[in-house]
């Protein structure tokens, strides 16, 4: 799944030694799942749980979709840098592009999930666009 | 199941099938496959009468468009006797809606209508026993002014009409005959044993005698439950409905009750009653909606769950145990509500009046801002959008139909004895303190859905179980699934 996931990663972003010590530590795989995972979890939260006529309007999806970003625009910079701290490299910039790349991938993940799950849900089935 | 053909005679006549139109739109259920009310009047104007057959018309065109098997509201079938004869039929008939049209009673003097210039000697003597000056001066253009004796000879060119012919030619074994009257007006009072003598006593050459004679019927006969305010310049005086109420039981139970013509016969009326502005007829008479009047629609429901068993006739066409009943109330109280309401009439109408008063606020309240945001309004293939609401079911015959509904239960609050089941200042806030008298299941989760919001929750799971019907359809049933939910949550009925 590193592979995938690289490939993924890096057709939006690549720096050098940076990107190669991601893959190299696996730590693409490890964003990614956490991404995934988020970005499901998020969904099934909005469309099942919460799954409110009043919460149901394009924006409040957006508001999901932020939260997604954030979680994963913050573990995005965490994650890298006590990786590489623990093995005594040092990056700068890099961290926080990245991290924004991340959070735009689970973005996309949340948008992938949430067009796939919304129709069986009760409240938010036209959500963020009407069917 | 059977068809119930009802008379309703007189502007109680026509308050009654106001009722009972309100209790079907709600869902009340009422076992007939068809029922066909035909309304006597001769007053064309009365606006009682209007605003009745206004309702009915607005029934059918509301149930036309959006009955399906699963239907909730509007589920009983209500058609004119012009719809059910053949187009042949139709050509002949004089009465194109549910009103009888009287022959020889507009702009004519009562002394007119018999002839009276005409007779000889002997019979003018015997007219003049039988009316005073008055009585043959009466202009019949609103009716006989509380004279059944005017009425009785008037109202008997029914057997005669085209009207009558075509109810026998489509009367079956098993339908059945209700009729609904005043006691102690003129035009109720009079046609009741006429129409009552005309079923019996069916000529040989009308078409079904044998079944109109054997026919099932009941009647309730309304005794006084309003009054009039003291007009000296009219004919209506509420002093003379006591002695006429007399008058009338007196001769039914020698013609009416006592020869068991009748199978099944109700009384009704109430003592504490409110004075109405007194108004002759014609348009202005619109008296408020009354409970007596809701309470008298009850006893047509309660007359078609009656077995057959209980209402056999002999050979001879006569009751063999003509049933007889009265409507109580579990408590008496100067304002009723559902509580106040014995256990069988609050079973009956509390869960669909309920249901309905609650579609009623949604549209009132709600429904155009939801229109375009939620899935029972724009998901699937057939859509609740604005362009629905601009079409004549939503923005005419709905409306029409909520706005008489609406009036319906402010004037059966405002009266006396008052009927007030539903709060009117449930609202936005407080959705579901809509009863009076039944405070709302509560939840203790903070989460809990409340209001609208449950409401419009509901709405969205109708509609996944719905699917797509024509809209009309799946309006109406979205709106019958959700409130019967919400009813079931919040009321536990």
């Amino acid at each position: 799944m590193n592979n995938f996931f690289s490939k993924l990663y890096e057709v939006l972003f690549r720096s050098g030694t940076f990107s190669d010590d991601l893959y190299q530590e696996g730590l693409y795989s490890q964003l990614g799942f956490i991404a995934l995972f988020s970005a499901g979890l998020l969904a099934v939260f909005f469309y099942y749980i919460l799954n409110r006529p009043s919460f149901s309007r394009w924006y409040h999806w957006l508001v999901i979709m932020g939260v997604c970003f954030v979680i994963n625009y913050i573990l995005g910079v965490i994650i890298p840098r006590s990786r590489f701290s623990s093995l005594n490299i040092s990056y700068g910039s890099e961290y926080w592009v990245f991290a924004l790349f991340n959070g735009i991938i689970a973005c996309l993940f949340f948008t992938v999930v949430s067009f796939t799950i919304r129709w069986w849900s009760r409240n938010c089935k036209g959500t963020p666009i009407p069917n | 199941m059977s068809k119930l053909f009802i008379f309703g005679i007189g502007g109680t006549g026509s308050r009654v099938v106001k009722s009972l139109t309100f209790l079907l739109g709600a869902g009340v259920d009422i076992k007939a496959t068809e029922i066909i009310p035909v309304i006597i009047d001769p007053d064309r104007a009365n606006g009682d009468m209007n605003r009745t057959v206004d309702i009915l018309k607005n029934y059918q065109r509301i149930r036309i468009r959006s009955h399906s098997a699963r239907s909730g509201f509007f589920k009983a079938k209500i058609t004119t006797l012009n719809e059910l004869v053949d187009n042949n039929q139709r050509e002949k008939l004089t009465s194109p809606d549910f009103r009888f049209e009287l022959d020889g009673v507009q702009n004519e003097r009562f002394m007119d209508f018999i002839d009276y210039n005409n007779l000889d000697k002997a019979n003018k003597a015997l007219a003049g026993l039988l009316f005073s000056e008055e009585n043959l001066e009466a202009d019949m253009e609103v009716g006989f002014k509380g004279n059944p004796n005017i009425g009785s000879v008037v109202l008997n060119q029914l057997k005669d009409s085209s009207v009558f012919r075509h109810f026998a030619s489509n009367f079956e074994e098993n339908d059945r005959i209700f009729i609904i009257s005043s006691i102690f007006g003129g035009t109720g009072a009079a046609g009741f044993p006429l129409i009552l003598k005309n079923i019996r006593n069916a000529p040989e050459d009308m078409p079904n005698f044998a079944f109109l004679r054997k026919a099932k019927v009941g009647a309730i006969t309304i005794l006084p439950y309003f009054g009039v305010t003291p007009d000296p310049n009219s004919k209506i005086d509420k002093a003379t409905f006591i002695s006429k109420t007399k008058a009338a039981l007196n001769y039914y139970e020698r013609n009416v009750s006592g020869n068991r013509s009748l199978n099944a016969l109700y009384y009704i009326g109430d003592k504490d009653t409110k004075d109405y502005d007194n108004k002759e007829g014609a348009a202005d008479q619109r008296n408020d909606a009354h409970f007596v009047e809701v309470a008298a629609a009850l006893s047509i429901i309660d007359f078609m769950n009656l077995h057959d068993d209980m209402l056999e006739n002999d050979a001879s066409g006569m009751a063999k145990s003509p049933v007889y009943k009265e409507f109580g109330i579990k408590d008496a109280a100067p304002e009723l509500s559902f509580a106040t309401l014995g256990p069988l009439s609050k079973d009956r109408i509390l869960k669909p009046l309920t249901q309905y008063k609650l579609m009623f606020m949604f549209m009132r309240d709600k429904l155009e801002e939801c229109i375009d945001k939620y899935p029972w309004s724009n998901n699937g293939k057939v859509r609740i959008d604005k362009n629905f609401v601009t079409q004549p079911f939503y923005s005419d015959f709905l409306n029409a139909y909520n706005k008489a509904f609406s009036d319906w239960l402010i004037e059966l609050g405002r009266n006396k004895v008052g009927f007030k089941p539903f709060r009117l200042d449930a609202g936005d806030k407080n959705v579901y303190y809509v009863l009076n008298e039944y405070e709302p299941v509560k939840s203790f989760n903070p989460l809990a859905k409340k209001n609208y919001e449950l409401y419009i929750d509901q709405l969205n799971q109708a509609e996944k179980e719905i699917g797509d019907p024509p809209a009309e359809q799946k309006f109406m049933d979205m709106f019958y699934y959700a409130t019967k939910n919400l009813v079931q949550k919040k009321f536990n009925v």
